[in-house]
């Protein structure tokens, strides 16, 4: 599994795909730190800002810049048989699950790190932010800059964001089961970023899907995720988000353990 | 125990109720070239793709290096190179790091790897241009390239001459004669070319409706490739008569245009020519005609389809 590891590295440092991405992560991530500055400060309005801005955030980018990546870079490998050639060339079908699980796990983890760089660098300036959509940037910011800096504030925003990582990632998952799915880029940017926008809506149609929800990485309260957030909330959603992320592996496995590569 | 490279036994695929492949059993031996011959749709691609572990048989047995277990026949593809339909290229890379990329998935620890099979399909001068602006015979060539690196002991090579020029094709017959020959590897190739397959390999597996019609060594074929004279003149009856009267043969047929196919007299054309002008009987035509391994392919299948 390390050789097909490595290979997948190789195609990323020479591949300008992610590379693009990842700049316009981290250009979202610079637009949106800077409307909260300038909402804190009351240069711009709070309303604009919640709506149209929001689009800036780490939950809205991660979920449209990791479909288009897990389409893009992961799935095309089916269309330009490397798929195929591991299979040929001896590799275990589990192990080439495995490989994309780990290498999606890298691509996502590189969308979320210029704002968690943002969220560092400006933590311990004496800047004022506000967290006018209560995402885990948003929120570390605008708490973290009203502390002083001490060692148990820089572990608690690398927990605060290492938590949001894990919870990002289990979200994302499902475009890994995509994409053994349907073998089909197109289909899998669709079907992940449909699947990220319907179901907060689907959630909220009535109790019994919101209480169903709830065990889903997709129902835990993301403004929960604050520098002061309960053990139990950190808990419940470890919890929540490895067994998700299980389960689609093991989900994923069984679809590709006996299909036809073409 | 002969160690077969590659052994099928009986093996069967369905898609749908639809019979794909039916009791397929091949061996193929160490160093051996062999030609996959069949229409479209008789079932050489899945045939390639149920050895490649790309799909898997509703029946049968597939032994790699005398395994057929699940672990056994892993180990045994990594002994393996195979291009099946299309080339597994990345077209934003060039030719080297596209090797490069393959070369690490085999975890291949030669250094010079890459350059020793750009080299072998000759395209070590392609230097950085990326493999999206190459041709359909260069895109070919680094697919096979590619199933080259790791000295594979086994090569399978699905219609590997599509888009090759002329010389192109004749430098990867050689290739492929010399990687048998000189490497001992064992290769299986499905090809449309059936001219190409006749010089180039030593075996011939003809499928047809996923069923083996015929498996024959290349002597067999010799032998079993009618040779015969081809004799026109204005008076067929004249000939007849001299043929059998004469020359003392009834081993000839005359066909509905007339001509004489001859079986006879084929290393001695001088002598039966001398004969026939003795009688008076003017030829228009002596010619050696053999059967191709074409002609032969649909005289088995029952003609053109």
């Amino acid at each position: 599994m390390m050789q097909l590891l490595k290979a997948d590295l190789i195609k990323l440092s020479r591949s300008i795909t992610p590379w693009i991405v990842f700049i316009l992560a981290s250009l979202s991530a610079v637009i949106f730190a800077s409307s909260s500055h300038f909402v804190a400060t009351g240069n711009l309005n709070f309303e604009t800002a919640a709506s149209s801005l929001s689009l800036f955030s780490e939950t809205q980018m991660i979920a449209l810049l990791g479909s288009i990546t897990v389409g893009i870079f992961l799935t095309k490998d089916f269309e330009n048989k490397i798929i195929e050639n591991a299979i040929s060339g001896g590799h275990s079908r589990n192990s080439i699950v495995i490989n994309k699980i780990i290498i999606f796990i890298i691509l996502t983890a590189s969308l979320y790190f210029p704002y968690v760089i943002i969220t560092i660098i400006f933590a311990f300036q004496d800047t004022t932010f506000s967290s006018f959509i209560p995402t885990p940037t948003l929120n570390i910011l605008a708490e973290a800059a009203q502390q002083e800096v001490t060692a148990e504030l820089i572990g608690k925003i690398l927990l605060t964001s290492g938590l949001s990582l894990i919870i990002f990632i289990s979200q994302l998952m499902i475009s890994i089961f995509y994409m053994f799915l349907f073998k089909k880029a197109v289909f899998v940017i669709a079907a992940t970023y449909m699947t990220s926008l319907i179901l907060g809506p689907i959630a909220s149609l009535n109790e019994s899907i919101h209480s169903v929800m709830a065990y889903t990485p997709y129902g835990i309260d993301l403004s929960h995720l604050t520098l002061e957030m309960s053990g139990e909330f950190i808990a419940k959603s470890l919890i929540i988000s490895f067994i998700f992320i299980f389960v689609l592996y093991l989900g994923t496995y069984f679809l590709f353990r006996r299909a036809e590569v073409k | 125990m002969t160690e077969h490279i590659l052994e099928t036994k009986n093996i069967s695929k369905s898609y749908n109720g639809a019979q794909a492949l039916e009791n397929v059993s091949i061996s193929l031996n160490r160093g051996k070239v062999y030609g996959l011959i069949g229409q479209n749709g008789a079932g050489k691609t899945t045939f390639m793709r149920i050895i490649a572990g790309l799909t898997f048989p509703t029946d049968g047995e597939l032994y790699l290096f005398n395994n057929s277990s699940q672990k056994g026949l892993l180990g045994g593809r990594k002994r393996m190179g195979s291009m099946i339909e299309n080339p597994s290229i990345l077209g934003n890379m060039s030719a080297r790091n596209n090797l490069l990329v393959h070369k690490t998935m085999k975890g291949i620890k030669e250094d010079n790897a890459e350059e020793k099979v750009l080299d072998m399909v000759g395209l070590s001068h392609t230097g950085k241009k990326k493999a999206k602006d190459f041709s359909l015979g260069m895109r070919q060539r680094l697919g096979i390239a590619i199933t080259l690196l790791g000295n594979p002991e086994i090569l399978m090579l699905d219609e590997p001459i599509n888009g090759l020029d002329p010389s192109g094709i004749a430098e990867i017959r050689k290739l492929i004669k010399e990687l048998a020959s000189k490497y001992q590897m064992t290769i299986l190739l499905s090809s449309h070319h059936l001219t190409e397959l006749h010089q180039t390999a030593d075996e011939f597996i003809i499928l047809n409706d996923g069923k083996i019609l015929k498996n024959l060594p290349h002597a067999e074929l010799e032998d079993q490739i009618d040779k015969h004279l081809i004799l026109n003149c204005s008076e067929p009856e004249k000939l007849e008569k001299v043929l059998r009267e004469s020359l003392h043969t009834d081993n000839f047929i005359i066909q509905p245009d007339k001509s004489v196919k001859l079986y006879d007299f084929i290393d001695k054309k001088e002598e039966l020519s001398k004969a026939l002008m003795k009688h008076d009987i003017v030829i228009t035509t002596l010619a050696t005609q053999e059967q191709t391994l074409e002609s032969y392919y649909l005289q088995l299948i029952g003609g053109v389809q």
